[in-house]
């Protein structure tokens, strides 16, 4: 008994609205960021269910899984860069907030 | 063909010289920046010195290679060739050439620019910018000297351009007076007219012969002409006489050039008088098969010629600025060699040249010396018995007066005679043109003569309080004794064929012109020049000519040693004629009504409406619309990064959809 795919990319559309909403509703940059991986990993979610779908027995598919590692790396990177700009802007405005960044305006 | 490297230094030197004195000037303005002017106004004075030591180098030069020429019987030396231009399978390569022509060219331009260095150097003494006046007379020469040693077209162009500039920049060399700005510039606009006909003409024999050099241009006219080209190379040939005009001042052209005195009067005797307005001349005997290939051509020039001859000559008659006088006698001897040309007497026309240049630089050179014992006065009606204050400059301007006016032996007479011979040789329609310039010969001998009747003789008409006339320094009086030998004896160069003498100028220059003769010849079925009419005609044109100069030099010199009566009775009894010729025929006043008022006319019309409304309005009209477009699109920056992922992800879901869509 599995799970059938659909309700694998059922779940993957919630966690990329959660993300969505994250990013656009949150003030914090840190929960932002937090809102980016979840969409990141909603996509991975997709990748992996489409690779079992077109998956049969003795011939397994394997550009999701190859996908979702390199989605998976880039993400990782992209954590490191984010959250040292998250320590430079703390250092500098001694805020996190987003409310209180808003230099590029005008 | 003898190959001689050396001939590069001919152009070179007046060039390196240029430099050089140019150097000083720059370290005598630094020096007087610091105010250590302790020299005053000798500062500068070493820019004279290498300046005439550059162009006697040269002209040293010139003479080995008039030397070799003769002693080798070669036909020419030649310089390596430098490829200039060379581009897909087209090739210009200048080398320097010095043949018999342009060997005489280098002798006159070097040798009576050298005697103009030697007299400016008193004659600039104490000009603020003496070494830098040097620094463009070698200029002009370095150029000059290119110009007429050029082997090929392209070159020769550039020295033609070359002389045009240090022309401008000597015609205003006092331009903080004003007019001699102004003067520069119209020389330069008018000039431009010719030279642009010139490059036209130049573009049209490239794309005939494939060809600019001069030697491989005029050895293909003849078979051009065989095959049927002669209307394609008449179309040339007026293109390129058309920057000749520019150059030598001929009618359209010729307004330039009595502006061109508010230059320094060496400037007049060595450019505007002996050598860069006889570049058309030399530029027309260079290429003469061309020229030859169509006969009408030819009568056209010479027409154009004796037309310029006889205005130009009417119109110095009344002139009383002394320069003025001068310049358009020069025009309207200029006009004579026209005529020559016209008339297919290439030779002629250079010997023409030669004594022209000897004899009009000398006349140039003792107004100089009159204008400056006269403290810059050039009104000849306010000189006068000038003759026993400045006895040197008294006896050479007249015997420069008596070889213009071409009285009986002195240079002028030979070579104006010859031109006339010739002209009236051609027999036809060339009889007008003989005519038209024996007119011309009594025209010229009453103008020279009322000069130095004007200038020496009569009571003196300034106020002796004021000015005291007073001979130049022998550095300014030596050049003069020179030239006035040579304006006196160059008619030795080119004894009439009756006289049974050789003519040395006519056998030097044969093998240049030969071709232009023989085209010329099978042109017109024509015989070539000088194979001699009956020896009673020459005769009688000699003694008509002789007679004519010396009457109406006589006429001139006794009506004017008086004073200035005879200028205002003429001006009272023909009111007319005194106001045309005062106005050099009103083409001047033609050029101000029907072209440059139109042009200004036009230039504020285009200033007003089409730069201010329609230029502006498109220019500032994009900057408005860039910025008010901007203004808007600003709204979209508002500092939210909510805002941006927004734009982000819905321009990327549009995109994404936009794909699916199409693809």
């Amino acid at each position: 008994m599995t799970v059938p795919t659909e309700h694998l990319l059922a779940l993957a559309g919630v966690l990329f609205s959660l993300g969505v909403a994250g990013f656009f509703l949150r003030r914090n940059l840190i929960v932002v960021l937090m809102s980016i991986e979840l969409m990141l990993n909603a996509a991975n979610l997709t990748f992996l269910a489409a690779s079992r779908h077109h998956s049969r027995v003795g011939a397994a598919d394997l550009q999701g899984p190859v996908f979702g590692i390199f989605v998976i790396a880039v993400a990782a990177a992209e954590a490191a860069v984010g959250l040292a700009l998250v320590i430079a802007l703390y250092r500098r405005k001694q805020t996190v907030s987003l409310d209180r960044v808003d230099e590029l305006r005008d | 063909m003898h190959e001689a490297t050396w001939l590069v230094w001919i152009p070179l030197l007046p060039l390196l010289g240029a430099a050089a004195a140019g150097a000083v000037h720059f370290l005598a303005l630094r020096s007087r920046a610091r105010g250590a002017d302790a020299t005053g106004g000798a500062s500068g004075a070493g820019g004279a010195w290498i300046a005439i030591a550059a162009i006697g180098a040269s002209f040293l030069l010139g003479l080995r290679g008039f030397l070799a020429l003769r002693g080798e019987h070669a036909e020419a030396l030649r310089s390596p060739t430098w490829d200039w231009i060379d581009v897909g399978g087209w090739s210009v390569g200048v080398s320097v050439v010095l043949d018999r022509l342009s060997s005489v060219m280098t002798l006159v331009v070097t040798g009576v620019g050298l005697l103009i260095h030697v007299y400016a150097a008193g004659y600039m003494k104490g000009d603020p910018g003496y070494a830098k006046f040097f620094a463009f007379l070698n200029l002009f020469v370095a150029m000059m000297l290119l110009l007429v040693l050029s082997s090929s077209l392209p070159g020769l162009f550039v020295g033609w351009e070359g002389v045009g500039l240090c022309s401008y920049l000597l015609i205003g060399f006092w331009y903080a007076k004003g007019w001699p700005a102004e003067a520069a510039q119209k020389a330069f606009v008018v000039n431009r007219v010719g030279d642009a006909a010139f490059l036209l003409g130049m573009f049209l024999l490239a794309g005939l012969f494939d060809t600019l050099d001069l030697s491989s241009l005029n050895a293909a006219v003849e078979g051009a002409v065989r095959d049927g080209h002669g209307p394609q190379l008449a179309l040339a040939a007026f293109l390129l006489f058309g920057g000749a005009c520019g150059k030598s001042a001929q009618i359209p052209l010729f307004v330039w050039l009595p502006d061109a005195m508010a230059g320094p009067t060496p400037v007049s005797a060595l450019i505007h008088a002996a050598t860069m307005v006889t570049s058309g001349i030399y530029l027309v005997v260079r290429l003469n098969p061309l020229f030859a290939a169509s006969p009408e051509l030819l009568f056209f020039i010479g027409l154009v010629g004796a037309l310029t001859a006889l205005v130009a000559g009417t119109t110095a008659l009344v002139q009383r600025d002394l320069k003025k006088i001068l310049a358009y006698s020069t025009v309207s001897q200029l006009g004579y060699m026209f005529l020559a040309l016209g008339a297919g007497a290439w030779a002629s026309a250079i010997f023409h040249l030669v004594t022209h240049a000897f004899f009009k630089a000398l006349l140039f050179l003792g107004a100089g010396s009159v204008i400056h014992g006269m403290r810059d006065e050039q009104d000849v009606h306010r000189m006068g018995g000038l003759r026993r204050h400045m006895p040197r400059t008294f006896w050479t301007f007249t015997l420069g007066a008596a070889a213009l006016s071409g009285i009986v032996p002195l240079s002028g007479f030979f070579s104006k005679d010859e031109i006339l011979f010739h002209a009236f040789e051609r027999g036809g329609a060339y009889y007008l043109l003989w005519a038209v310039g024996i007119a011309t010969a009594a025209v010229t001998a009453l103008y020279a003569w009322r000069m130095v009747g004007l200038v020496f003789f009569g009571a003196e008409r300034f106020d002796a309080r004021e000015v005291h006339p007073h001979e130049s320094p022998p550095l300014m009086t030596v050049p003069l004794v020179i030239l006035a030998l040579l304006a006196t004896g160059g008619g030795l160069l080119g004894l009439p064929e009756v006289l049974h003498a050789p003519h040395l100028l006519h056998d030097w220059l044969h093998p240049v012109v030969e071709r232009g003769d023989a085209i010329l010849a099978a042109a017109t079925g024509a015989v070539p020049v000088a194979s001699g009419a009956s020896a009673a005609t020459e005769w009688l044109l000699l003694v008509l000519g002789a007679g004519i100069a010396f009457a109406f030099a006589h006429r001139g010199f006794h009506a004017h040693r008086q004073g200035t009566a005879s200028d205002e009775r003429f001006a009272a009894r023909r009111p007319q004629a005194a106001r045309l010729f005062g106005d050099a025929w009103g083409v001047d006043r033609g050029y101000a009504k029907w072209i440059v008022q139109p042009v200004k006319i036009g230039a504020f019309l285009v200033a007003v409406v089409v730069d201010q409304f329609a230029i502006d309005g498109l220019v500032n009209g994009a900057g408005n619309l860039a910025r008010s477009l901007g203004q808007r699109v600003r709204r979209m920056a508002d500092g939210s990064i909510a805002s941006y992922g927004l734009w982000m992800g819905g321009v990327t879901a549009a995109l994404a959809l936009a794909w699916i869509w199409i693809g």
